[in-house]
């Protein structure tokens, strides 16, 4: 009785703390802002109004969420597995080339076809840019943290290199031509820039939402959460990382090729404002999980679009939604150990016994804030 | 043809060097046990209160300290999050470094708005070594630099001597060891780590402030450019020893500045192609060494007591 009561009370007490600790974040965004001399009142209802607003406001908050759920979706995954993938962005844009080279070549297709050739170009080509980090790992046991970041770099550097040469478009600035009609996602709502993408984004949250709970899924989260574990029970780990990897970087390029079947219709050099880099946040404070990180795409997205109309309005520069982010994931990591305040098990057996003997209710022990 | 390769030599020094600070305060964090990914944000940090405090008090010397202190305070967040908080170290670090890149930018931006024309600080001149200097070929190469590089070289033997010639320098290697040992000896293991970490985070900020007050006089967002990863990058090709990190910064600089000496030579390789290489060489070099390397043993772990 006493005990599903605590219980109780402790995991409602956890599932509050990250919306404090959100809070506290929006709270200290403010101040920078008051010192900053703006209203930060003001600039938060503009924030609210610039995201949700309107129709159109809401339909452009979407078409965010969109880009940064999938690419949520890809650094989750690898995260979950305890791959540290940071190289979203650069896969995001490998993702975005397959996407083009296929849109610029393929002609006379029924439009649904075209879109998922485009799509499936995209995925092939992120998941074979995030082999070159699995591959590294797995041969040689190099970490994938800084190779993952340095690819990133490199991507970027290749594709400026395409669009200022072989795949310029006519004209003066570093575009690549447009992708045929037939390949861009169609859009949803008449008057809004808002796309199928967010049926794509859906059907890739409810994948890695499944993944978890098949066999394969298992035995990838397996291999990352206890390595020796995984390998005692007959488990491959070399292809499970390769294999993990893989649907990380799919699912990274899937981003870059939706936003350009979706937003952009080619390749430009800016085509994601570091969505690949947002995702990291977004995959932490989403738990790694899809449901989690569907909420926190939005929740960012809303955020993004926010402050593109303060910066209109007010002149807030659009680095305060980064800022904010960041405080966002500093604040809940801070936050998480009031929810995981778990004492020593010895010390919680003992006064579950005491509990059961005496019926009182235990406090901290006293041993806890002496040690250290 | 021998003043070229003087000139990409010396340039390859000066390009090396705000990883070399970077690498050298990393360095020490993950010698005592504490792997601190946010390098790049505390660069970033370094650069723009380096950059601010030069260009509000016209004195180079403030900027500098400016840029110390900023990152100091937040490699103090990286050890209260690691340390004292216990949060995963990587996942800590990736915070950090997050929140560096956009706080940077947001301060900047603050305190600019968009203007049309970079606002500039005078970039702190070179300074030649009497006698020294008009040495040939090596008199340019290494006696015609900045005061900030003559403190960065002095800084491996000063490092070098902390870590393995000094009590506290023990102190440190052995909570990154052996924390339980450690402790047991009486060594207080979250000090040291805190210790560790914050100095990391000063070297942080000297390299990130030689990016805005001696690379270029400015301050822009991306002025990093992956340095402070270059840097975890050298730590590790260095096998957590300050002589040889210097290696890696420099190999490093090196690529960088004989990537941008073809550039202007004209070559017919697009000059992106010559960018990627010191990202590049970095990873190869990686995948070369990495096997060989033997890690602080309890780099990334938290310390509990009490715990097996």
């Amino acid at each position: 009785m006493t005990t599903t009561l605590i219980l109780g009370k402790r995991l409602s007490f956890k599932h509050i703390v990250p919306f404090l600790s959100g809070g506290l974040a929006f709270l200290v965004g403010g101040i920078i802002l008051y010192a900053a001399g703006v209203d930060p009142l003001e600039a938060y209802a503009l924030l609210i109004k610039g995201s949700l607003g309107t129709t159109r406001a809401i339909a452009d908050t979407l078409v965010k969420t969109i880009s940064l759920l999938i690419a949520g979706l890809a650094v989750a995954v690898a995260f979950k597995c305890r791959l540290w993938n940071i190289g979203a962005e650069g896969q995001l844009y490998m993702g975005a080339l397959g996407g083009l080279l296929v849109g610029i070549a393929v002609v006379g297709m029924i439009p649904v076809v075209s879109v998922i050739i485009v799509l499936i170009a995209g995925i092939a080509f992120g998941a074979m840019f995030s082999l070159v980090p699995a591959v590294l790992k797995v041969k040689l046991g190099v970490s994938e943290i800084i190779v993952t970041v340095l690819l990133n770099f490199v991507a970027l550097l290749f594709i400026s290199y395409l669009l200022h040469g072989p795949i310029k478009a006519p004209g003066f600035l570093p575009y690549s031509p447009d992708i045929f009609p037939e390949s861009e996602l169609p859009i949803l709502v008449d008057r809004t820039r808002l796309h199928a993408g967010l049926i794509i984004a859906g059907l890739a949250a409810i994948f890695v939402h499944f993944l978890w709970k098949s066999k394969i899924g298992f035995e990838l989260k397996s291999v990352g959460m206890n390595i020796s574990a995984a390998r005692y029970a007959g488990m491959n780990i070399t292809k499970s990382i390769l294999i993990t990897m893989a649907i990380s970087g799919g699912l990274a390029g899937l981003t870059g090729a939706v936003l350009l079947a979706g937003v952009q219709h080619r390749l430009i050099e800016g085509i994601s404002p570091g969505y690949g880099f947002i995702a990291v946040i977004i995959a932490l404070l989403g738990r790694e999980n899809a449901l989690g990180v569907c909420l926190v795409a939005f929740f960012f997205a809303v955020l993004l679009a926010g402050s593109e109309s303060m910066y209109r309005t007010l002149g807030i520069p659009v680095a305060f939604a980064q800022t904010l982010q960041a405080l966002v994931l500093v604040f809940v990591l801070i936050g998480e150990v009031f929810t995981r305040i778990h004492l020593p098990r010895r010390i919680k057996r003992v006064n579950e016994a005491k509990l059961e003997n005496h019926g009182k209710q235990i406090g901290a022990p006293a041993e806890r804030g002496k040690g250290e | 043809m021998i003043d070229l390769i003087i000139g990409i030599v010396a340039s390859g020094i000066r390009m090396s060097t705000p990883s070399l600070f970077a690498a050298l305060g990393e360095n020490i964090a993950e010698r005592s046990g504490v792997l601190n990914l946010g390098v790049e944000g505390m660069m970033l940090i370094g650069a723009f209160a380096g950059f601010i405090g030069t260009f509000v008090t016209g004195n180079v010397i403030i900027g500098i300290l400016f840029a110390v202190s900023g990152p100091m305070v937040m490699a103090g967040l990286m050890a209260f999050l690691s340390v004292s908080l216990r949060t995963n170290q990587l996942v800590a670090g990736l915070a950090i470094w997050l929140l560096g890149v956009g706080l940077a930018a947001l301060l900047y931006r603050l305190t600019f708005g968009v203007v049309t024309v970079a606002p500039t600080v005078p970039t702190i001149p070179p300074l030649d070594i009497p006698f020294l200097s008009s040495i040939p070929v090596l008199g340019p190469i290494i006696f015609h630099h900045d005061a900030m590089i003559y403190l960065a070289f002095l800084l491996i033997p000063l490092t070098h001597i902390f870590l393995f010639k000094t009590n506290i320098g023990l102190k440190i290697r052995t909570v990154g060891e052996n924390p339980k040992q450690a402790d047991t000896l009486g060594v207080n293991v979250n000090r040291i780590r805190y210790i560790s970490v914050i100095i990391g985070g000063a070297f942080a900020g000297l390299g990130g402030s030689y990016i805005a007050l001696v690379t270029t006089g400015s301050f822009s967002e991306g002025i990093a450019a992956g340095q402070g990863w270059i840097a975890l990058a050298a730590v590790i090709f260095g096998r957590w020893r300050p002589f040889w990190i210097v290696l890696g910064a420099l190999v490093y600089g090196m690529v960088n500045a004989t990537a941008l000496g073809l550039q202007s030579m004209g070559t017919t390789i697009p000059f992106q192609f010559l960018l990627m290489l010191p990202y590049l060489l970095p990873i190869a070099i990686l995948a070369a060494m990495y096997k060989r390397s033997v890690a602080p043993a309890a780099l990334a772990t938290p310390y509990k007591r009490g715990e097996r």
